[in-house]
């Protein structure tokens, strides 16, 4: 399942734009109608795309604690691009490797994290816009490392560690990435936390033990933890803002297929 | 304010280091542990409701090097703003039971300081050889 890096790496990244600039609009305009008329459907597809702009979709996000501690507070920050039927939101993430990292090391975990980030995130919710012009998109969801332009930037450590969003251990398991990346994408943590009102206990209003890749999978079991559709409809509430349209977020019909694991090393001989 | 301990450690075996990691609902748990002056190691776990302990001891040399890392350290609190999944840190210094001297921080803050960092990273090591590998990030799911 290993990729190159190369393969996976793009500078720099976007805010706004990071193929050619875009035509302006009625040259655009212009074109297109030639290649209608021409025929060359291919052509204009391509061009459509080259004019289309991504949007950024941010939210401050923040989950108070008890009295005398800090909040736990963030700005998530991702990508959307609607093509045909497709939502398809991206993450461009920097990793910034740190001293005693080597370079397979990272590449190793880039490419693990984002096998278990589409395993847990892609194709797992379906977006229905309202409004003029009904439509259904499946969510895709990617991460895309960059060199510059992130929407994050995560220092990568050697070793074990406890992980967060903007801190990954060479060591750690994917799912953890996975679970921090969906921080990334404005989700809150659902496990218990007795110094945060909402998750103080397990009957408090953010705590889920259903298997949520938001929730305490360590004692659940990793392997079933999944995306649920209260993530499904927060993320769409943020698209929603962003995009100035409405959509309503439900559960994929037929999730795609689970990756396979990595590979196991071929024992020494 | 700093940590306060009597040096060397391994001279006051009425002594005793807590350092309090985690939380019990979240990875491997809550991670206590616990160093006599006279070198008696405690571990205990708390996972989701379920506990595990661990027993071992030290020499003295060590005894003293965790007294070193601990005295005089100075611990920010929680008071700051975070990333989710933040790790809490509790120091405290115990005689006969009643707290001495003790303080908090965020795990993260330990990639700022170099001494509280060198006091997990001890942390670490100290667990990690009282209980097998198995703490402070070996294990997972349900104990028992």
């Amino acid at each position: 399942m290993r990729e190159p890096a190369a393969a996976s790496e793009r500078a720099p990244a976007p805010q706004t734009r990071r193929r050619s600039p875009p035509q302006p609009a009625a040259e655009a305009e212009r074109i297109l109608a030639l290649q209608r008329a021409a025929g060359n459907r291919a052509v204009a597809r391509t061009l459509a795309t080259l004019a289309r702009t991504p949007t950024q979709v941010t939210n401050a996000n923040r989950e108070e604690r008890r009295a005398g501690l800090g909040a736990i507070a963030w700005t998530s920050a991702y990508e959307v691009d609607f093509v045909g039927t497709e939502c398809r939101l991206n993450i461009n993430a920097k990793i910034i490797r740190e001293a005693g990292v080597t370079e397979a090391e990272e590449n190793s975990v880039k490419s693990v994290t984002r096998a278990e980030f589409l395993r847990i995130w892609d194709n797992k919710f379906r977006l229905t816009e309202s409004g003029a012009a009904t439509a259904v998109y499946t969510l895709r969801v990617n991460v895309t490392y960059v060199t510059s332009g992130e929407h994050v930037a995560i220092n990568l450590h050697p070793g074990t560690g406890h992980d967060n969003r903007r801190k990954w251990f060479v060591n750690s398991n994917a799912t953890d990435r996975a679970h921090e990346l969906g921080h990334q994408l404005g989700l809150l943590d659902e496990y218990v936390d007795p110094d945060v009102p909402n998750r103080a206990t397990a009957t408090s209003p953010g705590v889920h033990s259903d298997h949520s890749i938001m929730g305490n999978y360590y004692t659940e079991g990793r392997a079933a933890a999944e995306a649920k559709l209260r993530h499904g409809q927060r993320i769409a509430a943020h698209i929603c803002a962003a995009t100035g349209r409405t959509f309503t977020a439900s559960m994929a019909a037929t999730p795609a297929p689970a990756a396979p694991p990595p590979a196991a090393p071929a024992p020494a001989r | 304010m700093s940590l306060e301990i009597p040096q060397p450690f391994a001279g006051h075996p009425d002594l005793t280091v807590e350092i309090t990691t985690g939380t019990e609902h979240w990875r491997a748990g809550e991670i206590a542990l616990a160093v006599g002056g006279d070198g008696r190691v405690e571990v205990l776990n708390r996972r989701a409701g379920e506990e595990q302990r661990f027993s071992g001891r030290l020499d003295a040399s060590d005894v003293d090097a965790l007294g070193a890392d601990v005295a005089g350290l100075r611990l920010p609190g929680r008071g700051g703003d975070t990333e989710p999944d933040e790790t809490p840190v509790l120091v405290a210094v115990r005689r006969d039971g009643e707290v001495l001297s003790a303080g908090e921080a965020w795990d993260g803050r330990r990639y700022e300081d170099a001494r509280l960092d060198g006091l997990l990273r001890r942390f670490d090591a100290i667990v990690s050889d009282v209980t097998g590998g198995r703490l402070p990030y070996g294990d997972e799911g349900p104990i028992g």
